[in-house]
């Protein structure tokens, strides 16, 4: 039987908004690792690195874009 | 496929180390999609160099070719092969062009005491001129490796020498602030991100490097020579609370040539620093003279042709031709042009600024403080009599008397 090719994930960056307590961000963190479509890659003191299954992505940006930054990878390079 | 040959030889000497050429390649359906762009290293006897692209798909739009403490040649649309001999580097410091442009005349001033300059860039490589400057490490994704930030690119160790080289041979070129305290973070990209040339990042590692500079470094300014043309919530945040604890982030506005500045120059929180050149200092190239003579200044000042500009430049600084450190070699030099190195220009002259403001120092670390150093730079600037879009406010001009350094006096006399 032929495997069905999944649907790669989608990397994002969750970034606090404005100034949050340590404990809130641990408790955003946590929340996004306990989301089943979620998968933490990296947790900074700013910014989380997650990827996102194309399924769970509608979900994902609904719960979390109201209380973190939520965005796509951005590319910076040299001047 | 099509081969490209370039030969590098060199007019005196031999450089400290090897060279590279860059070649970038235009698409011929028009497609910003396939630019490409290929790099080859060669020895310190130069030697040949060999690019094979496919004709049908691609044209040569540009080659440079660059070593260590020699001038870069630039060829815009190469035709054939190329024979290039490279001219060494002018050593006749320790002022060139653009400590003149911000007014340091004097060798032995030596400004910044007492301000201290984070820089976010391609890393630091060991140097002697660079001795005091604190390299924190890399912060790869989200993570800060105190191991890692080696400058393997050459660009971060020429912006901080721009700010604070301390070199001990006089013919050597000096930093516009050699006595500020220059912290350096390298950004890298992590494991599996998007970005993954060493000249490439994204915003995890900036945005955690602005708030570690800010928080634990307690830095005074920030130098930030890179920009993207998206904007980024994450990036913007971490710059609103560096700013909202008085840290003042100063911006490449980006090298595209265009009325439009990259990001994060283009926020409102930040100092976005314009390119300025200056008549007849290095060889003659087309590509970083402007196209119109109309364009040059009385004073023989122009804006770069591949400086951005707008309503938003807050200064323009010496960005053509600038002459600084490199990390391949502890004595080495290299020329650079960029917005990239305008901004540490600007950071430099507004530290030797902020050094003698005692009711700066005074402030708590709060908006009023970065506030202050905002229209302490502005106050600093003076005009060079380009138009608003291109100067901002003009060149930031470095106060006449700077602190100069306690001198050691070794006598053989009771």
């Amino acid at each position: 039987m032929k495997a069905r090719k999944a649907h790669p994930s989608v990397t994002y960056f969750v970034g606090r908004k404005y100034q949050q307590e340590p404990e809130v961000w641990k408790n955003i963190v946590s929340q996004l690792g306990a989301f089943k479509e979620v998968s933490v890659v990296a947790a900074g003191r700013r910014v989380v690195e997650v990827e996102v299954s194309p399924d769970g992505e509608p979900e994902f940006i609904r719960m979390f874009s109201a209380i973190c930054h939520i965005e796509r990878p951005v590319d910076f390079e040299v001047a | 496929m099509q081969t490209l040959r370039v030969n590098v030889s060199f007019s005196q000497g031999e450089p400290r180390c090897g060279g590279g050429v860059l070649l970038e390649l235009e698409s011929k359906n028009g497609s910003a999609q396939e630019e490409k762009v290929k790099c080859e290293d060669f020895g310190i006897r130069g030697g040949r160099v060999e690019f094979k692209f496919d004709e049908r798909r691609f044209r040569p739009l540009r080659v440079s070719v660059a070593a260590v403490d020699y001038w870069t040649a630039l060829f815009e649309r190469p035709r054939g092969h190329l024979d290039v001999r490279l001219e060494p580097l002018p050593r006749s410091g320790p002022l060139g062009w653009w400590h003149e442009a911000v007014n340091i005349t004097d060798s032995l001033e030596y400004g910044g005491r007492g301000v201290k300059i984070g820089v976010i860039d391609t890393g630091f490589g060991k140097h002697d001129a660079l001795r005091h400057v604190k390299n924190l490490g890399a912060f790869e994704g989200v993570y800060l490796n105190p191991a890692a930030g080696f400058d393997t690119h050459g660009h971060g160790t020429h912006v901080a020498g721009i700010i604070a080289a301390r070199p001990s041979r006089r013919r050597d070129y000096r930093g516009i602030a050699p006595m500020a305290a220059v912290v350096t973070i390298k950004v890298a990209s992590g494991s599996r991100r998007l970005a993954q040339s060493n000249d490439r990042w994204n915003q995890d590692s900036v945005s955690e490097a602005i708030e570690y500079l800010a928080a634990h470094e307690r830095v005074d300014l920030i130098n930030m020579s890179f920009g993207s043309r998206q904007r980024s919530l994450t990036v913007h945040d971490a710059v609103r609370d560096a700013f909202d604890q008085g840290v003042l982030c100063l911006c490449a506005a980006g090298n595209d040539g265009k009325d439009q500045l990259r990001f994060p120059a283009a926020l409102e929180e930040t100092v976005a620093v314009a390119a300025l050149g200056k008549v007849g200092f290095g060889p003659r190239n087309g590509r970083l003279m402007p196209d119109e003579p109309g364009k040059v200044t009385e004073g023989g000042f122009f804006l770069a042709p591949f400086s951005n500009y707008g309503p938003g430049v807050a200064c323009i600084a010496p960005g053509v031709r600038v002459i600084s450190t490199a990390p391949f070699h502890p004595m080495a030099y290299s020329v650079m042009s960029g917005t990239s190195m305008a901004a540490p220009a600007a950071c430099a002259a507004l530290a030797t600024v902020l050094s003698g403001d005692a009711a700066y120092h005074a402030l708590p670390r709060s908006a009023a403080r970065a506030i202050h150093a905002r229209n302490a730079l502005e106050k600093a600037c003076k005009t060079v009599e380009l138009s608003f879009t291109y100067e901002g406010k003009g060149v930031p001009q470095c106060p006449a008397q700077s602190p100069r350094p306690k001198r050691l006096i070794i006598s053989s006399t009771p």
